[in-house]
């Protein structure tokens, strides 16, 4: 199971509605369930805020995502860092001195998936953090498929 | 069921697809670790016959056109099928989009199935686009309605599966 985080840009109408047809998906990372919830979960009181996307023009009908807002996403990516930090050290002395020839398949592949997942994930936030900081219409969308 | 949606509607098709393939000589359901293929473990493939997939087209979508460059290929020609299985309710175009950038991560898939939800308008433009990006590769959407439609021909009964579709009138 995973949960899928997107890094998506809205063309704003004049009042500011984010409208589904107006929408342009910049990226997305697929994180494991428990990687994300290693993530959410050592973030103390991380919350998702709920947006209204409406399916087209004529507002009639309406949708909710959950985004991260910018002090959110911020957070998330402190903790991302962390948690980054951290398994650095643990696959270091898991893997130790061992050559390649003598390192099961296994323990590598789910050292470089984690990574993998965690520097993408990491690239996403930063780039509304540090490019579309205050850019409303650039959101961090989080899809939790559980 | 569990108090995962998103593990219930992937192993619900897993299910599905299993039961499909007792009634069919050719078509073989496989699923890869998670651990061997981060980006890719919530994916379940097929190996079909190219009849089997057009008539999964027909049966679960009133509209379906068979795609041209299959319609060529003998009946029992393999077909590798890629199934998306989407637990949202609404497939907007953020979710194509994501799913259209998926298809180049299997370049020797050669269909593609979005499995669940109800397409938003935009949803459906974005998914013109991807058709339009991969002409060689068939892409396709099962709706609710077309889960009923595969349940129902291979006798499962839906709520076993997908207990949010027995409700024929709630079209999500």
């Amino acid at each position: 199971m995973s949960v899928s985080i997107f890094l998506v840009k809205f063309a704003l109408d004049s009042s500011g509605a984010y409208v589904d047809g107006r929408s342009d998906l910049i990226e997305s990372v697929t994180v494991p369930c428990d990687l994300f919830h290693k993530l959410a979960m050592g973030t103390e009181g991380l919350q998702l805020s709920q947006l209204e996307v409406f399916e087209d023009e004529s507002r009639r009908e309406s949708f909710q995502v959950s985004c991260y807002l910018p002090n959110e996403a911020s957070r998330l990516r402190e903790h991302l860092r962390e948690i980054f930090l951290d398994t650095l050290r643990k696959s270091a002395d898991e893997v130790g001195s061992v050559s390649m020839n003598h390192l099961e398949a296994k323990v590598i592949n789910v050292i470089l998936g984690t990574f993998k997942t965690l520097t993408n994930l990491d690239a996403l936030l930063t780039r509304k953090l540090e490019v579309f900081c205050d850019d409303e219409s650039v959101v961090v969308r989080v899809d939790i498929n559980e | 069921m569990s108090d995962n949606k998103g593990k219930d509607g992937e192993h619900g098709a897993l299910a599905l697809f299993a039961l499909a393939s007792l009634n069919d000589n050719r078509l073989e359901v496989m699923r890869h670790s998670e651990t061997n293929v981060p980006d890719m473990g919530q994916d379940i493939f097929l190996k079909a016959s190219n009849v089997w997939v057009r008539n999964l087209g027909a049966l679960t979508n009133a509209t379906y056109q068979p795609h041209e460059q299959f319609s060529e290929l003998p009946d029992d020609s393999v077909r590798n099928v890629r199934i998306d299985v989407k637990t949202s309710k609404t497939i907007d175009k953020t979710l194509v989009q994501k799913a259209g950038a998926d298809i180049k991560k299997h370049p020797n898939t050669d269909t593609h199935i979005l499995f669940g939800g109800r397409l938003t308008a935009a949803g459906q433009a974005a998914l013109d686009q991807v058709r339009n990006d991969y002409p060689t590769k068939e892409i396709l959407h099962i709706n609710d309605s077309g889960i009923r439609a595969l349940a129902s021909e291979i006798d499962v009964p839906i709520a076993k599966l997908f207990p949010h579709l027995k409700d024929e009138t709630k079209n999500e």
